[in-house]
């Protein structure tokens, strides 16, 4: 079930509905029933891969508490880890690692006996296991108590908002909220349904529609020009944005309509100075997650090594956030570029700190913003087109202004329309008009720290509240665009 | 007690919006309903029975492009009109003949165009646009209710469904259909000058990817040859003269079809059921390039050169 889909706005209101109709104590199993149907919506057999790994985390956690010595509560953690590493390894790696060795082994002339299975990854998998191994991890830290109720952990875990593509909760954050009391608030209902109003907005009209473009060019680069390959470079930066900010206002939306409250996961990060501030800003649980359950011990267990543990602890990180968002190379690669950028801004702080004394505020800040846009980009790339040589031509073509005919965008379809991107070239003027407009939305929200329509009057506001619902109606692409994280 | 309260303001916001959501959707609509050219336009004309020409023409893309009306209509002296609609199985179109059967009193004969691909099973509801200013007509509803259930439901039933599923150009035309009735509101809705025909003035090019990927092995879907035939004996049944017609296609269109013997055999059996059947699969317009824009669509050139030869033949039945 899409957030985008008729079938999730019947489902959300019912779920909402019957929650403040139920008594307090009977809501907690109308949200684990909401939350197991929204999940066997996808697939529905998988259900019982996450029971498993709810039953041993919950189990592991009870046991983690009461066991006596770091080494007894070390080995339950493990046995956590294991099962769910092991989970996410065979679903989502299996095929990736077979694939390297086939390799290897055709370098060698041999046929690589381990067979390739038709494995469909289950929805939100990478989510829900790191958010399951957070729990154990807090737990043996003893930040966390263990929770008791196997009915609240399982919601914990599954929590229909969050549970196909985050936010990467943090049990102290979510277990306490799903044992209060809720009320009904109208404050909450009004946050959360602008959130979601705005989520879908971004979704429908903006990602899916300039989706059309990127999609059109990168289903065939070699058709297009130069231009038009950066162009849909440039493009897809706002799809993934619109796309993934989109599906996490929705999520944060319908939690809070219910009266949780979910960890932002956006701080408009297209507008960040460098990378490690985009990293601050983007997926915000994820960067957290790692932060304090990789990055941070690697750096604690090797602070002989001064800078370069740090160093070595942002590569590392870096590698591994690659490998998470996919089971390909190009992830890997794209992993890797953002951490050396990131490991070479903590390495030249001193001379940029300097440089940005002696220029004025608003150059350096410019400059900074450009070019940290320029690198995302680019690596943004690797991200979309899941092979390294089309990545490496794109990159080629895409930034040689020089080549004859960079500049022709237009393209002739087979039935000789003119056309630029697949779209009349009204339609993609209109496309580009939103996209611009949407930018400065997202910049002055950015700038006031607030939501765009909380500055004007109520009567404008609810205007606006209309006109975006016409325009998700009237204007919305709804066919068949999952959420781009949700393969993740 | 205070939040419950404030819901209040909420609800008017909704009641609100949705007067004027409805009140957009009426604009649209209405729009839409007055389009008269295009496939939009052509569903319309037959819902409206505004068309009853003494020959009608029913098929795909290969209709569509291929029949020039106003060229035919010179030649017989009858009137013609194209009711073919791009890409739409006969499946789909069995809802807009059958209600031209209804209706049509004038009307002598009906040609039912089969392309090479006319009898290849088809999933789904194609570009369901084309039919939402009439869905709420029976006889459509049904027809598409059969094809895909939840998505004929759900647009016509659900508000604003239906949006979900057009595109941008459902607008325009809905905008070209207020001008077409502010235009010609006294005369009442007037007939596209094509007559339903769709000139493509390109020259050979390749035949479209997805067809020459599927065009090894055509089954018959014994499902769409069925619909065929009740829809021959139906148009008979009411006194029209049925000529099943075999569309011409460039031979290098029989190349990649397999089993075009199978198929064409199939056609055969149809046309015996029709008053006549014509196949232009072997006419010697099929060897030359400069007639098509494609391996299975003629071009403007020849379409042309095509309703003289049907012209001849139609005058002789049609005696």
């Amino acid at each position: 079930m899409l957030f985008n889909s008729f079938g999730f706005l019947v489902f959300f209101i019912v779920v909402t509905c019957l929650y403040f109709l139920l008594p307090n104590r009977a809501r907690w199993s109308l949200l684990l029933l909401a939350s197991c149907f929204f999940y066997m919506f996808f697939k529905w057999e998988y259900i019982f891969i996450l029971l498993f790994t709810i039953a041993v985390d919950y189990y592991a956690g009870i046991k983690i508490e009461s066991a006596e010595g770091v080494e007894r509560k070390r080995k339950w953690l493990i046995l956590s880890l294991i099962a769910n590493i092991g989970v996410l390894a065979f679903f989502k790696y299996y095929n990736f690692l077979n694939g390297n060795i086939s390799g290897l082994y055709s370098l060698l002339g041999y046929k690589n006996p381990i067979p390739y299975l038709h494995i469909i990854l289950p929805i939100g998998l990478s989510f829900h296991t790191f958010q399951a191994m957070s729990y154990t991890i807090e737990v043996f830290r003893g930040h966390q108590n263990a929770e008791r109720h196997f009915g609240i952990y399982a919601l914990y875990v599954m929590f229909y908002p969050q549970l196909a593509a985050g936010p990467i909760e943090r049990p102290q954050h979510m277990l306490p909220q799903f044992h209060e009391r809720k009320q009904f608030d109208y404050d909450n209902l009004i946050i959360g349904l602008r959130l979601m109003l705005w989520g879908i907005f971004k979704k429908v009209v903006i990602a899916d529609r300039v989706a059309m473009a990127v999609d059109t060019v990168y289903g065939d680069v070699h058709e297009y020009s130069g231009g038009c390959l950066l162009l849909a470079a440039i493009l897809y930066a706002f799809q993934i944005y619109c796309d993934f900010s989109g599906y996490s206002d929705i999520a944060l939306g319908s939690a809070r309509v219910m009266g949780f409250n979910l960890m932002r996961n956006f701080d408009h990060p297209l507008y960040s100075k460098s990378v490690t501030e985009f990293w601050r800003k983007w997926h915000i649980s994820l960067s957290t997650w790692l932060y304090d359950y990789l990055y941070l011990p690697i750096v604690i267990a090797k602070r002989d090594w001064n800078k370069f543990a740090v160093a070595f602890g942002l590569m590392v990180t870096f590698f591994i956030s690659g490998l998470w968002h996919g089971a390909a190379w190009t992830f890997v690669f794209w992993g890797v570029l953002h951490g050396l950028a990131v490991t070479y801004e903590f390495l030249s702080k001193k001379p940029r700190n300097r440089l940005a004394k002696v220029l004025p505020n608003w150059l350096y800040s410019a400059t900074c913003r450009i070019l940290t846009l320029a690198f995302l980009v680019i690596t943004w790339i690797f991200f979309r087109t899941g092979s390294m040589s089309q990545s490496f031509y794109i990159i080629k073509t895409a930034f040689n202004p020089l080549a004859k005919g960079y500049f022709h965008l237009m393209y002739r379809e087979l039935n000789d329309d003119l056309t630029i991107m697949g779209f009349a070239r009204w339609k993609f003027f209109a496309v580009m008009l939103g996209v611009v407009g949407f930018a400065v939305a997202d910049w002055l929200i950015y700038k006031k720290r607030q939501f765009i329509l909380f500055q004007v009057s109520q009567g404008l506001r609810w205007a606006g509240y209309a006109l975006l619902v016409i325009c998700i109606i009237f204007m919305g692409v709804f066919h068949s665009n999952q959420f781009i994280y949700f393969q993740f | 007690m205070k939040s419950i309260k404030r819901l209040k303001y909420l609800l008017l916001f909704v009641i609100l919006l949705g007067v004027l959501l409805f009140s957009i959707d009426w604009i649209i609509s209405f729009g839409a309903r007055h389009v008269n050219v295009s496939d939009l336009g052509k569903i319309n004309l037959i819902f409206n029975h505004r068309v009853d020409p003494d020959i009608m023409i029913f098929g795909a893309s290969d209709a569509e492009w291929g029949f020039d009306a106003p060229e035919l209509q010179r030649l017989t002296h009858r009137t013609v009109y194209n009711g073919a609609i791009d890409g739409t199985h006969y499946r789909q179109l069995a809802c807009l003949i059958d209600e031209f059967a209804q209706y049509a009193t004038h009307n002598r004969a009906v040609i039912l165009s089969l392309g090479p691909f006319a009898l290849r099973a088809r999933m789904g509801v194609r570009e369901i646009e084309r039919y939402l200013p009439v869905i709420g007509n029976q006889n459509v509803y049904e027809s598409l209710y059969d094809m895909d259930a939840d998505l004929a439901f759900k647009c016509r039933y659900i508000p604003f469904y239906k949006y979900t599923e057009v595109s941008s150009n459902y607008y325009r035309q809905s905008f070209e259909g207020w001008k077409t009735y502010i235009k010609s509101r006294r005369q009442g809705f007037p007939l596209d000058t094509m007559l339903g025909y769709v000139p493509d003035p390109q020259a050979w090019q390749r035949a479209p990817k997805n067809a020459t990927n599927d065009a090894s092995n055509v089954p018959i879907d014994k499902f769409t040859y069925q619909v065929l035939a009740d829809l021959i004996r139906e148009l008979r049944s009411k006194g029209k003269k049925v000529i099943v017609l075999v569309s011409p296609f460039h031979q290098s269109g029989v190349a990649l079809i397999k089993n075009w013997e199978q198929i064409r055999s199939g056609m055969q059996a149809l046309g015996a059921m029709a008053d006549y059947y014509m196949d232009f699969s072997t006419s010697t317009l099929t060897t030359q390039k400069d007639y098509f824009r494609n391996s299975f669509h003629l071009n403007a050139n020849g379409s042309k050169v095509f309703a003289s030869i049907l012209a001849e033949q139609l005058n002789r039945i049609l005696k």
